[in-house]
Protein backbone atom coordinates (compact mmCIF):
# COMPACT_ATOMS: atom_id res chain seq x y z
CA UNK A 1 0.00 0.00 0.00
CA UNK A 2 2.72 2.45 0.94
CA UNK A 3 4.79 1.76 -2.15
CA UNK A 4 1.67 2.37 -4.26
CA UNK A 5 1.14 5.70 -2.52
CA UNK A 6 4.72 6.65 -3.26
CA UNK A 7 4.25 5.72 -6.90
CA UNK A 8 1.11 7.84 -7.12
CA UNK A 9 3.10 10.80 -5.89
CA UNK A 10 2.72 13.75 -3.59
CA UNK A 11 0.43 15.71 -5.93
CA UNK A 12 -2.10 12.94 -5.80
CA UNK A 13 -1.99 12.99 -2.04
CA UNK A 14 -2.64 16.71 -2.13
CA UNK A 15 -5.57 16.25 -4.52
CA UNK A 16 -7.17 13.91 -2.05
CA UNK A 17 -8.14 16.88 0.05
CA UNK A 18 -9.66 18.69 -2.91
CA UNK A 19 -11.65 16.08 -4.77
CA UNK A 20 -10.98 12.68 -3.29
CA UNK A 21 -8.82 11.94 -6.34
CA UNK A 22 -6.43 9.65 -4.54
CA UNK A 23 -9.25 7.41 -3.49
CA UNK A 24 -10.58 7.18 -7.04
CA UNK A 25 -7.13 6.73 -8.50
CA UNK A 26 -6.22 3.92 -6.17
CA UNK A 27 -9.58 2.35 -6.79
CA UNK A 28 -9.08 2.34 -10.57
CA UNK A 29 -5.44 1.35 -10.23
CA UNK A 30 -6.30 -1.64 -8.06
CA UNK A 31 -9.03 -2.57 -10.51
CA UNK A 32 -6.45 -2.80 -13.28
CA UNK A 33 -4.00 -4.71 -11.12
CA UNK A 34 -6.58 -7.19 -9.96
CA UNK A 35 -8.53 -7.27 -13.22
CA UNK A 36 -11.75 -6.78 -11.33
CA UNK A 37 -14.87 -4.81 -12.18
CA UNK A 38 -15.64 -4.18 -8.58
CA UNK A 39 -13.46 -4.18 -5.50
CA UNK A 40 -14.85 -6.26 -2.63
CA UNK A 41 -16.11 -4.17 0.29
CA UNK A 42 -13.80 -5.97 2.71
CA UNK A 43 -10.82 -5.06 0.53
CA UNK A 44 -11.78 -1.39 0.39
CA UNK A 45 -12.36 -1.43 4.13
CA UNK A 46 -8.65 -2.04 4.75
CA UNK A 47 -7.63 0.14 1.83
CA UNK A 48 -9.37 3.22 3.24
CA UNK A 49 -7.71 2.78 6.59
CA UNK A 50 -4.29 2.36 4.96
CA UNK A 51 -4.85 5.58 3.04
CA UNK A 52 -5.88 7.39 6.23
CA UNK A 53 -2.77 6.20 8.05
CA UNK A 54 -0.54 7.29 5.16
CA UNK A 55 -2.20 10.70 4.97
CA UNK A 56 -1.85 11.25 8.70
CA UNK A 57 1.80 10.24 8.43
CA UNK A 58 2.31 12.78 5.64
CA UNK A 59 0.66 15.47 7.77
CA UNK A 60 2.71 14.55 10.84
CA UNK A 61 5.91 14.76 8.82
CA UNK A 62 4.88 18.08 7.30
CA UNK A 63 4.56 16.76 3.71
CA UNK A 64 0.90 17.73 3.73
CA UNK A 65 -0.99 20.35 5.69
CA UNK B 1 9.69 5.29 22.34
CA UNK B 2 9.26 1.69 21.17
CA UNK B 3 5.81 0.73 19.97
CA UNK B 4 5.11 -2.81 18.77
CA UNK B 5 3.72 -1.41 15.49
CA UNK B 6 4.57 1.56 13.22
CA UNK B 7 3.93 4.80 15.11
CA UNK B 8 1.31 6.13 12.68
CA UNK B 9 -0.77 2.99 13.10
CA UNK B 10 -0.58 3.29 16.88
CA UNK B 11 -1.57 6.97 16.63
CA UNK B 12 -4.74 6.00 14.75
CA UNK B 13 -5.52 3.33 17.35
CA UNK B 14 -5.07 5.89 20.14
CA UNK B 15 -7.10 8.50 18.28
CA UNK B 16 -10.03 6.11 17.90
CA UNK B 17 -9.85 5.16 21.57
CA UNK B 18 -9.56 8.80 22.68
CA UNK B 19 -12.51 9.89 20.52
CA UNK B 20 -14.54 7.14 22.18
CA UNK B 21 -13.34 8.20 25.64
CA UNK B 22 -11.62 4.84 26.19
CA UNK B 23 -7.89 5.52 26.11
CA UNK B 24 -7.39 5.50 29.87
CA UNK B 25 -5.52 2.54 31.39
CA UNK B 26 -5.40 3.67 35.00
CA UNK B 27 -7.90 1.10 36.32
CA UNK B 28 -8.45 -2.56 35.45
CA UNK B 29 -11.93 -1.76 34.13
CA UNK B 30 -10.44 0.93 31.85
CA UNK B 31 -7.87 -1.50 30.49
CA UNK B 32 -10.47 -4.15 29.79
CA UNK B 33 -12.69 -1.57 28.09
CA UNK B 34 -9.92 -0.19 25.86
CA UNK B 35 -8.98 -3.74 24.82
CA UNK B 36 -12.57 -4.60 23.89
CA UNK B 37 -13.22 -1.30 22.11
CA UNK B 38 -10.12 -1.85 20.00
CA UNK B 39 -11.33 -5.39 19.21
CA UNK B 40 -14.68 -4.01 18.02
CA UNK B 41 -13.02 -1.08 16.19
CA UNK B 42 -11.02 -3.61 14.17
CA UNK B 43 -14.23 -5.38 13.19
CA UNK B 44 -15.69 -2.06 12.02
CA UNK B 45 -12.50 -1.47 9.98
CA UNK B 46 -11.61 1.85 11.61
CA UNK B 47 -8.49 0.78 13.46
CA UNK B 48 -5.34 -1.15 12.48
CA UNK B 49 -5.30 -4.78 13.55
CA UNK B 50 -3.68 -6.19 16.64
CA UNK B 51 -3.46 -9.94 17.28
CA UNK B 52 -5.73 -11.11 20.10
CA UNK B 53 -5.78 -14.20 22.30
CA UNK B 54 -8.46 -15.35 24.70
CA UNK B 55 -7.64 -14.48 28.32
CA UNK B 56 -9.52 -14.36 31.62
CA UNK B 57 -11.44 -11.22 30.61
CA UNK B 58 -12.03 -12.23 26.99
CA UNK B 59 -10.02 -11.35 23.89
CA UNK B 60 -6.83 -9.52 24.89
CA UNK B 61 -3.86 -8.22 22.93
CA UNK B 62 -0.55 -8.08 24.85
CA UNK B 63 0.91 -5.86 22.07
CA UNK B 64 -1.93 -3.36 22.43
CA UNK B 65 -1.44 -3.36 26.21
CA UNK B 66 2.26 -2.67 25.72
CA UNK B 67 1.58 0.17 23.28
CA UNK B 68 -1.01 1.76 25.59
CA UNK B 69 1.49 1.67 28.45
CA UNK B 70 4.24 3.08 26.23
CA UNK B 71 1.93 5.91 25.19
CA UNK B 72 0.85 6.65 28.77
CA UNK B 73 4.51 7.10 29.71
CA UNK B 74 5.29 9.21 26.61
CA UNK B 75 2.09 10.99 25.52
CA UNK B 76 2.06 12.26 21.92
CA UNK B 77 -0.20 14.86 20.38
CA UNK B 78 -3.15 13.14 18.74
CA UNK B 79 -4.95 14.42 15.65
CA UNK B 80 -8.53 14.13 16.85
CA UNK B 81 -10.15 15.53 13.71
CA UNK B 82 -12.61 13.29 11.85
CA UNK B 83 -11.23 10.81 9.35
CA UNK B 84 -10.48 12.25 5.91
CA UNK B 85 -12.71 9.87 3.95
CA UNK B 86 -16.43 10.23 4.64
CA UNK B 87 -16.93 6.47 4.42
CA UNK B 88 -14.36 5.88 7.15
CA UNK B 89 -15.84 8.58 9.37
CA UNK B 90 -19.28 7.09 8.84
CA UNK B 91 -17.95 3.72 10.00
CA UNK B 92 -16.50 5.41 13.06
CA UNK B 93 -19.92 6.93 13.84
CA UNK B 94 -21.50 3.48 13.57
CA UNK B 95 -18.89 2.11 15.94
CA UNK B 96 -19.51 5.00 18.33
CA UNK B 97 -23.27 4.39 18.34
CA UNK B 98 -22.68 0.72 19.00
CA UNK B 99 -20.21 1.00 21.89
CA UNK B 100 -21.30 4.16 23.70
CA UNK B 101 -24.25 2.59 25.52
CA UNK B 102 -22.46 -0.66 26.35
CA UNK B 103 -20.79 -1.22 29.70
CA UNK B 104 -17.47 -3.04 30.04
CA UNK B 105 -19.06 -6.35 31.07
CA UNK B 106 -21.32 -6.28 28.01
CA UNK B 107 -18.39 -5.55 25.71
CA UNK B 108 -16.41 -8.37 27.31
CA UNK B 109 -19.27 -10.80 26.69
CA UNK B 110 -19.85 -9.62 23.11
CA UNK B 111 -16.16 -9.90 22.20
CA UNK B 112 -15.83 -13.31 23.87
CA UNK B 113 -18.95 -14.62 22.11
CA UNK B 114 -17.73 -13.23 18.80
CA UNK B 115 -14.33 -14.86 19.40
CA UNK B 116 -15.90 -18.23 20.13
CA UNK B 117 -17.93 -18.06 16.93
CA UNK B 118 -15.43 -16.57 14.52
CA UNK B 119 -12.02 -17.71 15.79
CA UNK B 120 -12.77 -20.96 17.59
CA UNK B 121 -15.48 -21.77 15.04
CA UNK B 122 -18.09 -23.01 17.50
CA UNK B 123 -21.75 -23.28 16.54
CA UNK B 124 -24.20 -20.84 18.15
CA UNK B 125 -25.31 -23.36 20.77
CA UNK B 126 -21.78 -24.48 21.63
CA UNK B 127 -20.64 -20.86 21.90
CA UNK B 128 -23.54 -20.11 24.26
CA UNK B 129 -22.58 -23.02 26.52
CA UNK B 130 -18.91 -22.07 26.48
CA UNK B 131 -19.73 -18.42 27.20
CA UNK B 132 -21.78 -19.46 30.21
CA UNK B 133 -18.86 -21.55 31.52
CA UNK B 134 -16.16 -18.99 30.85
CA UNK B 135 -17.97 -15.90 32.07
CA UNK B 136 -20.40 -17.31 34.60
CA UNK B 137 -23.02 -15.49 32.57
CA UNK B 138 -26.72 -15.68 33.39
CA UNK B 139 -29.31 -16.71 30.76
CA UNK B 140 -30.44 -13.06 30.54
CA UNK B 141 -26.86 -11.92 29.95
CA UNK B 142 -26.30 -14.58 27.30
CA UNK B 143 -29.49 -13.72 25.43
CA UNK B 144 -28.63 -10.04 25.55
CA UNK B 145 -25.09 -10.81 24.33
CA UNK B 146 -26.44 -12.76 21.36
CA UNK B 147 -28.80 -9.91 20.46
CA UNK B 148 -26.05 -7.29 20.79
CA UNK B 149 -23.60 -9.37 18.75
CA UNK B 150 -26.22 -9.57 16.00
CA UNK B 151 -26.71 -5.80 16.30
CA UNK B 152 -22.93 -5.37 15.92
CA UNK B 153 -22.75 -7.61 12.85
CA UNK B 154 -25.62 -5.71 11.23
CA UNK B 155 -23.95 -2.38 11.99
CA UNK B 156 -20.72 -3.65 10.40
CA UNK B 157 -22.58 -4.87 7.30
CA UNK B 158 -24.28 -1.47 7.00
CA UNK B 159 -20.89 0.32 6.82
Amino acid sequence: MQSRLVRLGKDDLRNYFIEDALYKKIQSNKMQVLGMDKIPASYMRNQLLDIEISLRRCKRLGILR
Amino acid sequence: MAFTRPMDEVLVVLTVLRRLGSDSISKLDDRIRSQKIQYVAQLFGVSPRYGYNLYLHGPYSPELARDLFTYSENPLKLDLRPFGANQLESRFRNLQSFVEAKNTRQLELICTYHWLLSIVGLTGDAAKTRLKELKQASIEEINLTIAMTREMENAIKAC
